[in-house]
């Protein structure tokens, strides 16, 4: 449904801040009945590398990125109703949280995480970017949930992720922790083998596998 | 400048013709004199001559362009509109040169990083307050639907229940009289089943009920509403039927349930049927009343019979 036509015309619009022709582009696919998905993977997450991949180049100013965020998780709104209808007609009463780490400004991952989740029938508590550590342990000492997710978008917040770790392994020593997101692309990911239950989640894919099969 | 000198030809064209810096010269009595391009781009040509405080959207009362030229160290904010851009804040300094002063300004650019972090901030929250709304507002939308379901339904049968047969009757009676229509109502009652409880429990009488209720509806049309009227009494609304159609529907479904063998012990179940139609005029009351009498008829004259009202 989204070929590569479409998604060059996406993106064309995207990057020009044009609202109107990518809310008209989204609106089509949901009448359509795309695959939540897969909207997510082939046009939100593509374009959103590729605009990251533009900004490390020089190619485009720190202010675009952020207008292309803010549009792009607008778009993401047009989802939620249909998604939560998906959502609520399964109904299997587990709990996740997800949460960005302290001074991670990027959320759109993390929301896309929790969007997965939801597809799945979870119930989800998303804190959103640059969620301090103690705010954080609050949240789950209230909800217990049955997943803490953990993202990272920035390699050089690995410190903070560090520290989130502990603390949540020093609160909760039995809880699942999934950890996923852009900063690994650089690698990192040893460092999470000193946090046992703690997995590495490549990526939306492999992240509904993983959902699909522990629900 | 720090150690070395830039050639001041270069500097003078960077000035004049790409910095995004407001440059303008102002004569002796304070009229713009001279512009460079971003000035240019920004108000147009027709400012040279004019006053400068024809650019500024807030002139302070007490702001004197002398004033602030004598000193080095002044700066001010002074915020100016333009067509393109609407108002912005720009740095402003002014300098002394012979009669003339001469004036830059610049955006701050900070400040511009700060709004736009704070901004994009601004706008997550929302976001994910809007995801939160969404999903509330679904599951309320379904709740909503449950308890709508649950004050339709009788929960043992499934079937509708005396409430909504009431709402519903009192509907088709409406439409039936204005548009001239015939409306059947047929009223059933299991025989005996008292008996049925007692000798064999109620988990058996609560089965005899749920498969009565699964055999009325295989019986009749989408648009027919089978309900629980009480304990083993059920109503079922026909619209757009002749008394004839629904005697006919009524015997179908007694003589099928005298077939069966529900409780798989070769015990018998069976029931009766008063049958009536909704007469021109005719009010709900006088139409219920007439299909219980005819019910009542029924199950007077040796039970297991359709009796249509008169």
């Amino acid at each position: 449904m989204i070929n590569q036509d479409l998604y060059e015309e996406y993106f064309q619009h995207l990057l020009q801040g044009n609202r109107a022709a990518c809310t008209k582009i989204v609106q089509n696919l949901l009448d359509k009945k795309v695959d939540i998905k897969s909207l997510y993977v082939n046009l939100f997450q593509k374009s959103l590398y590729k605009i990251g991949e533009l900004w490390e180049y020089n190619k485009i100013t720190v202010a675009r990125e952020h207008m292309v965020t803010a549009l792009t998780e607008s778009l993401m709104s047009m989802v939620y109703p249909y998604l939560f209808e998906i959502s609520t007609s399964k109904e299997i009463s587990r709990k996740a949280l997800i949460s960005c780490t302290a001074n991670e400004h990027h959320q759109v991952g993390g929301k896309m995480v929790a969007d997965i989740f939801e597809m799945q029938g979870w119930d989800t508590h998303f804190l959103g970017a640059n969620t301090p550590t103690d705010h954080m342990l609050s949240y789950i000492h209230e909800v217990k949930p049955d997943i803490v997710g953990l993202s990272l978008s920035v390699y050089f917040n690995l410190p903070s992720l560090k520290n989130e770790l502990e603390a949540v392994r020093t609160d909760f020593r039995n809880i699942d922790i999934l950890v996923g997101g852009q900063a690994f692309k650089w690698g990192g990911t040893a460092l999470l083998k000193k946090y046992p239950g703690t997995t590495y989640i490549k990526s939306l894919d492999s992240l509904e596998t993983q959902v699909k099969e522990i629900s | 400048m720090i150690n070395k000198e830039i050639p001041i030809n270069i500097l003078k064209r960077y000035i004049n013709e790409f910095a995004p810096i407001i440059f303008i010269i102002l004569d002796s009595e304070g009229k713009i004199e001279a512009i460079n391009d971003y000035t240019n781009r920004l108000f147009g040509k027709n400012i040279i001559g004019k006053s400068i405080d024809k650019l500024l959207v807030q002139y302070h009362q007490k702001f004197s362009i002398g004033d602030l030229a004598n000193s080095y160290e002044s700066e001010c904010m002074l915020n100016i509109y333009t067509q393109d851009k609407g108002t912005q804040t720009y740095q402003f300094h002014f300098f002394k040169y012979d009669s003339k002063i001469i004036v830059f300004a610049h955006l701050d650019v900070d400040e511009i990083q700060m709004l736009s972090n704070e901004v994009m901030s601004v706008n997550q929250d929302l976001s994910n307050l809007s995801r939160e709304l969404t999903k509330k507002n679904v599951e309320l939308k379904k709740a909503n639907e449950k308890i709508a379901e649950l004050t339709r339904k009788d929960p043992l049968t499934d079937l509708a229940n005396r409430r909504f047969f009431n709402e519903r009757l009192e509907e088709m009676v409406s439409l039936s009289q204005r548009k001239s229509q015939p409306l059947s109502l047929i009223m059933t009652d299991i025989d005996n089943f008292k008996s049925i409880n007692d000798k064999y429990g109620h988990d058996a009488g609560d089965k005899v009920l749920k498969t009565y209720a699964d055999l009325m509806q295989s019986f009749v049309r989408t648009e027919d509403l089978v309900s629980r009227f009480g304990g083993e009494e059920f109503m079922i609304i026909l619209p757009l039927t002749t008394p004839e159609d629904a005697y006919s529907v009524a015997e179908r479904i007694r003589i099928t349930l005298s077939e069966k063998d529900i409780l798989e012990n070769g015990v018998k179940i069976t029931a009766s049927f008063g049958v009536c139609t909704l007469n021109p005029g005719e009010n709900i009351e006088s139409f219920v009343k007439r299909v219980d009498t005819a019910l009542y008829k029924a199950k007077e004259s040796g039970r297991n019979k359709t009796v249509i009202s008169g």
